[in-house]
């Protein structure tokens, strides 16, 4: 069943376009510069919108920030219970980012829901194109998606200006890092996740490009898979001269003999414009002098 | 009619109206706070249309799953608990959880959910279905007479073999599909449509009236074969019938719902501690009392922390094990 009709009024800037046409994640395609921006998600699907979206829910903490980054805080609807920036405490909660509540989402009458694109939420994206909600998909794996999202989000919301100076920003902060570290030889290092074994991060992941980043060398950068369980035994074999764990994160005692284990703030691990904070902080824990 | 059918047709009665009862209550309550004349509106077709939305296509569809879930895991759990003549029989002793819960993490692992909504309850049904061949595939292979402790060794055998195939999936799997799987694993009925209460009541209404009209072979069965034999019942026949049909109706219910624990194995006890064995009562009251319980449970999931929604596994634990110890202690007294 479709959407009540009051509420595909308020919807009627956006036409979503997906199985039309695919785009590549990410993708601003201007296929009607005049009349307004087509953008690709995450899926593959594409968005169509004629004007701004006015009620705007993000179910993805980073993009939350994102948006309020860009001044278009007053066109969010809710949030989640994953959001903690204060900015948008008051706004009404829809639940859990991932199994987000349907009846709450339905009552704050969205005209745009940014969600988590992947198997972690395989129900939500279904669930909003049954009732003709627009929705669009993003997944914040690699640094890329972080910018690509913004200059989206830029695009969509009217606020071309703010994300480009927001995108600029963001790379100049990490290449500031990246080069304050260049002459200094790399820390050979491993990130640890939460598990037992614990994971660490592989290749083509957002925290291994951070690792590189921030004068290392990631160890696990050859795994071929973005996360992974792996043995203590298989973690120690590559000699890491240091871990690198978020702050909260048990470590088992026979890493600490091994090599130091140095902590960073948990905002590592939430993917968006903090990224250049939380590089400058790995930095100065790999690289002690290397940064003010 | 005798005093005993009396007290029987009393309780499906009280039990009748307790569904509709439960289902009433959960369609008027839910996550979003909303008026009676609202919900009433709503019902009528004259409300809002976003309220039409929230109890037409959200609440009511998904406390009439809970009734074809609850009803089903309770029936199914009181049809293995006879045959097997273990109490601790419930749904998915056969391995039919872990034949389903593998493939939905297969389907999450591989990222096959994008191609539609359909995918993982029709992957998890799929397993569900595998598994119970494969039980009773070995099963019948060691004894053609289908020996119930060989079908219980079969069982926790697949069983053990899917938390394997579970365990080596996530471990290939991205964080993404692992946190997606373990969600899944939880149970939820909030993927309720009308078009998977009308699946689930296609599978679990006739069924339930096949295991019903085997009531006095289960009975007979409860206290031995050799006995059920003895008296005239076709053993054989009866124990692949009622095995098959309870397996089918779990195997949709795992499908639609996920793996709701509890239902099947504490509901029937319920049942039996108040009504007495003979299946002619237990099996009806039973599904009744499941159906119950699961809408109430699940009314409790969605509005207790609203708009965060618990694992429904949680209230049927948390509601559930205090009744029984209640019961059990009544009944004693």
């Amino acid at each position: 069943m479709g959407l009540p009709l009051s509420l595909l009024g308020s919807v009627a800037a956006v036409v979503l376009a997906s199985c039309a046409q695919a785009g590549t994640p990410g993708e601003v395609i201007d296929v009607f510069p005049d009349s307004g921006v087509t953008v690709a998600d995450w899926s593959g699907s594409t968005l169509r919108f004629t004007e701004p979206p006015k009620r705007v829910v993000s179910l993805v903490p980073a993009v939350t920030s994102m948006l309020v980054s860009l001044g278009a805080g007053n066109d969010l609807a809710g949030r989640t219970d994953f959001d903690t920036i204060s900015a948008v405490l008051a706004l009404p909660s829809v639940g859990d980012g991932l199994r987000p509540s349907l009846e709450h989402l339905l009552i704050l009458e969205p005209d745009l829901v940014i969600r988590y694109e992947g198997p972690q939420d395989p129900s939500t994206g279904p669930a909003l194109d049954a009732r003709d909600i627009p929705h669009m998909g993003v997944r914040t794996d690699r640094i890329e998606d972080v910018a690509a999202i913004l200059v989206q989000l830029g695009r969509i919301m009217g606020r071309e200006a703010q994300a480009g100076e927001l995108v600029e920003r963001f790379e100049v902060e990490l290449e500031e890092v990246r080069q304050r570290v260049a002459k200094r030889p790399a820390v050979r290092a491993a990130y640890l996740l939460p598990g037992d074994p614990p994971w660490v991060v592989g290749s083509d992941t957002y925290l291994g490009e951070i690792l590189e980043i921030a004068g290392a060398e990631n160890v696990f950068g050859d795994l071929g898979r973005p996360y992974a369980p792996v043995s203590i035994e298989g973690i120690l074999m590559r000699a890491p001269d240091a871990f690198v764990v978020a702050e909260g994160t048990a470590v088992d005692e026979r890493f600490r003999a091994h090599a130091p284990v140095y902590q960073v703030s948990r905002g590592i691990e939430t993917p968006g414009l903090t990224l250049g904070t939380s590089a400058r902080e790995l930095a100065r824990a790999l690289h002690p002098g290397a940064l003010p | 009619m005798s005093p005993a059918g009396g007290r029987q047709w009393t309780a499906v009665l009280l039990l009748g109206v307790a569904v509709v009862a439960s289902v009433l209550t959960a369609v008027r309550f839910g996550s979003v706070p909303l008026s009676s004349a609202q919900v009433l509106g709503a019902l009528s077709g004259t409300g809002d249309p976003i309220h039409r939305e929230i109890v037409v296509q959200l609440r009511l569809p998904r406390a009439l799953l809970a009734v074809v879930v609850g009803g089903g895991l309770a029936l199914a759990g009181a049809t293995l608990q006879a045959l097997l003549r273990n109490p601790l029989a419930e749904p998915y002793i056969l391995g039919i959880s872990g034949g389903a819960a593998a493939a939905a993490v297969l389907t999450l692992g591989l990222g096959l959910v994008a191609a539609g909504s359909w995918v993982l309850p029709a992957a998890a049904f799929v397993g569900a279905l595998v598994a119970i061949a494969l039980v009773f595939g070995v099963a019948t292979a060691v004894d053609h007479s289908l020996d119930v402790r060989v079908l219980l060794l079969a069982g926790v055998v697949v069983g053990t073999f899917f938390t394997g195939v579970i365990a080596l999936v996530l471990a290939l799997s991205d964080a993404p599909a692992v946190r997606g799987a373990m969600l899944w694993m939880m149970g939820s009925l909030g993927g309720a449509q009308w078009r998977t209460v009308l699946v689930g009541a296609t599978y679990t209404l006739p069924a339930g009236l096949v295991l019903i009209a085997l009531a006095r072979s289960l009975d007979l069965m409860a206290i031995g074969e050799e006995t059920a034999s003895f008296l005239g019942t076709d053993v054989e026949r009866v124990k692949r019938t009622a095995l098959g049909v309870a397996s089918l109706v779990t195997a949709a219910g795992v499908g639609m719902a996920g793996v709701i624990g509890f239902v099947g194995l504490i509901v029937p006890h319920a049942v039996r501690l108040s009504v007495g064995s003979a299946h002619r009562k237990l099996l009806p009251l039973s599904f009744l009392a499941g159906a119950v319980f699961l809408v109430l449970a699940d009314l409790i999931a969605r509005v207790a922390l609203a708009p965060t929604e618990i694992p429904i596994g949680v209230v049927t634990a948390f509601v559930g094990v205090p009744l029984f110890l209640l019961l059990l202690r009544r009944s004693h007294q």
